[in-house]
């Protein structure tokens, strides 16, 4: 299958500036070594702890940041390469994850949704712009009367649909979506998930889906990845990761989150201590300090990133190959 | 325990009276984990807050109720009395641990000076009694991290110095405003179960505040369901969790991502702003079983069991039926 997407070896170091001269310290691994690919018309889950990398990754592929090295490839052409051509804003769109913060409150919301229109020269008059906005919000379910509010006058709910009417104008292929529901409530987290899922029916839009409830991006994702510290641990068909999770992180992870049944007693496998920084080095599997299985190997050899069952990489010496 | 009766909490906005608590009726039995649900600004937290009465005024107000904890009514008292009893046998853990510490006192010192007040120790016998606190919080390294400032310590360990701080006075309450929202689910867990360890060792009640059905599935023996400033439902988890009577509950818990379903169900519209609540019943615009009576009357909380509440003029299972089930099952 021919790839929409795809992060090869994507590398991203911050610097780590102390003192007067602000020498360089330490670097601090934000994204280290991560390949991934994501097909047309695709839902990808990225999910990971706070501070794993999952923004950051996001924001490279949005070209927002300049990779440390590594390659995106959007239908084979180099994104990052000088000479191209690609007009990666029509490709790439991305929803935010704060509705309040992530628009303009002096903008109306004719203007917030309408401007890349007219950058992008999609719309040529002010009356078809109009009707472009107009369109655009009753797709994403709000009434094309509202054109000339002030994002201040809707709810968190009708902001984050505003976003994703934003994100829609140009009509890309691929989204990423960074924590869309998170800051919302769940009866609306559910409207703002279906809406997602009908427009990528609509739109044949592919997605990278950036969450930490597993649960969402279980309904919403047929792959899933699952990162920690900069690294991506295991990539499955989400199926087959809720049902076998390889990774001990995922396995700890996926029975860490509550279930809401009190019938179900679960045995809870908590993880011993927190996320280290990614600036101090260690050697071998960045999960060996918290995991539950580790054998004197884990912290001694980078454990490789292999194909353990059928579409089911993981990288972990435990895992016995197929 | 303590026991709320039709407390109301307004706030006197620009926007006009807003009822943040409205008619309340609650109790916390001993040694029991109640859970308070609901979506934001359905007013889990002013109810917390006015318990503590900590609600602050201008613009909120207490207006009428009581509260009563150990035969006094915690209205009534005097601020000197109310201190015996905020903060020493009622405790409170907040949803930010990053903003309720003072950021510019070393950790150590913040929880010996809440046992100095409440225990009237001398300093060393306090230092002595934190570093006792911080082990049992499972801080590692206690002497090392009494001398840490707030912004040292990770989200989760600064929700554990929190805790710390709430239980140093043994308290007999604790109330705890959304603790694991702002943390990770690897850390929650830790969190949670270090919370169920402390109220069995301490022997407290406590009264979770949260958004997340799944904790509530976990931890609390009961369960309040919150709408726009009132109590809709309250029940044994179990049993809210197998037959909630409120459509507002049941919708709740459907909304939820379970196995097999492929797609999210979805409550029509949005939580009403407090300022503008509609007549009747405040969830009738958003119910799929609306009657005309539900337009014209707020319903009254009606027993449907030993203990089951529920207000609603047309719950899901109606109330004779789901009493007479619970007289068969017994």
């Amino acid at each position: 299958m021919k790839n929409l997407l795809e992060a090869k070896n994507l590398r991203k170091y911050f610097p780590i500036e102390r003192g007067f001269w602000r020498k360089t310290k330490a670097m601090l691994k934000a994204v280290d070594g991560v390949s991934f690919s994501i097909g047309f018309k695709e839902a990808l889950g990225l999910v990971g702890e706070s501070g794993c990398g999952k923004t950051t990754i996001g924001r490279l592929i949005l070209k927002l940041l300049e990779p440390t090295s590594g390659a995106v490839f959007l239908e084979n052409e180099d994104i990052f390469k000088k000479t191209t051509n690609l007009n990666l804003a029509e490709e790439i769109q991305i929803i935010f994850q704060d509705p309040f913060s992530s628009l303009n409150p002096r903008l109306t919301i004719e203007e917030i949704v309408g401007e890349s229109l007219i950058f992008h020269k999609r719309v040529r008059t002010r009356q078809e712009k109009r009707k472009a906005v107009g369109e655009l919000l009753q797709k994403v379910g709000l009434n094309s009367s509202f054109i000339g509010r002030y994002p201040h006058q809707f709810s968190g709910g009708e902001r984050q649909r505003i976003g994703i009417a934003r994100a829609l104008a140009l009509r890309p292929r691929l989204i990423i979506a960074d924590e869309p529901v998170s800051s919302l409530d769940v009866s609306i987290q559910a409207q703002i998930f279906n809406l997602m899922k009908d427009l990528q029916e609509e739109y044949n839009l592919a997605f990278l889906f950036i969450a930490h409830n597993l649960e969402i991006v279980r309904l919403f994702c047929k792959r899933v990845a699952v990162m920690y510290l900069g690294k991506i641990v295991e990539i499955a068909s989400s199926d087959s990761l809720f049902q076998e999770p390889l990774h001990p992180y995922t396995q700890a992870l996926i029975s860490a989150t509550p279930v809401a049944d009190p019938t179900v007693k679960k045995k809870r496998i908590v993880l011993k201590g927190e996320v280290s920084h990614s600036i101090e080095s260690f050697s071998g599997c960045p999960f060996h300090p918290r995991c539950f299985k580790a054998i004197p190997l884990c912290s001694k050899v980078i454990p490789s990133f292999e194909e353990k069952r059928d579409g089911h990489w993981v990288s972990c010496h435990l895992v016995n190959g197929k | 325990m303590l026991k709320i009766e039709n407390l109301s909490t307004y706030l006197y906005t620009e926007d006009g009276l807003l009822k943040a608590v409205d008619k309340v009726n609650l109790e916390i039995r001993q040694g029991e984990t109640l859970g308070l649900v609901g979506e934001s600004g359905c007013g889990k937290s002013m109810t917390a807050l006015s318990i503590m009465r900590l609600i602050p005024t201008p613009p909120g107000r207490i207006t009428c109720g009581k509260i009563f904890f150990d035969g006094k009514n915690l209205l009534d008292l005097e601020e000197k009395e109310l201190r015996q009893i905020r903060g020493k046998r009622i405790s409170i853990v907040f949803q930010e641990p990053a903003t309720s510490l003072n950021p510019v006192w070393k950790i150590g010192d913040q929880i010996q000076e809440s046992i100095m007040t409440h225990q009237k120790k001398t300093k060393p016998a306090a230092k002595k009694e934190v570093l006792h606190l911080l082990n049992l919080v499972g801080i590692s390294f206690p002497e090392e991290r009494f001398n840490d400032y707030p912004h040292q310590l990770s989200g989760g360990m600064r929700q554990r110095v929190m805790l710390a701080m709430a239980i140093s006075s043994k308290p007999d309450i604790l109330i705890a405003d959304e603790p694991t929202t702002a943390l990770d689910v690897t850390i929650q867990a830790q969190i949670l179960d270090l919370l169920i360890d402390l109220k069995k060792r301490m022997n407290m009640s406590v009264l979770f505040i949260t958004h997340d059905f799944g904790i509530i599935a976990e931890i609390a023996d009961r369960v309040a369901v919150m709408y726009a400033g009132r109590i809709v439902e309250i029940a044994k988890t179990e049993e809210l969790f197998r037959q909630p009577l409120h459509p507002y509950t049941k919708a709740l818990l459907d909304v939820l991502p379970k196995e097999n379903i492929k797609s999210f169900k979805s409550i029509p519209g949005e939580v009403p702003h407090l300022a503008d609540l509609p007549s009747g019943c405040y969830f009738h615009p958003r119910c799929k079983k609306t009657l005309d009576i539900c337009r014209r009357e707020f319903p009254k909380m009606e027993k449907s069991d030993k203990d089951h509440w529920v207000s609603c003029w047309n719950p899901n299972v109606s109330i004779k039926e789901s009493y007479s089930n619970w007289r068969n099952k017994r």
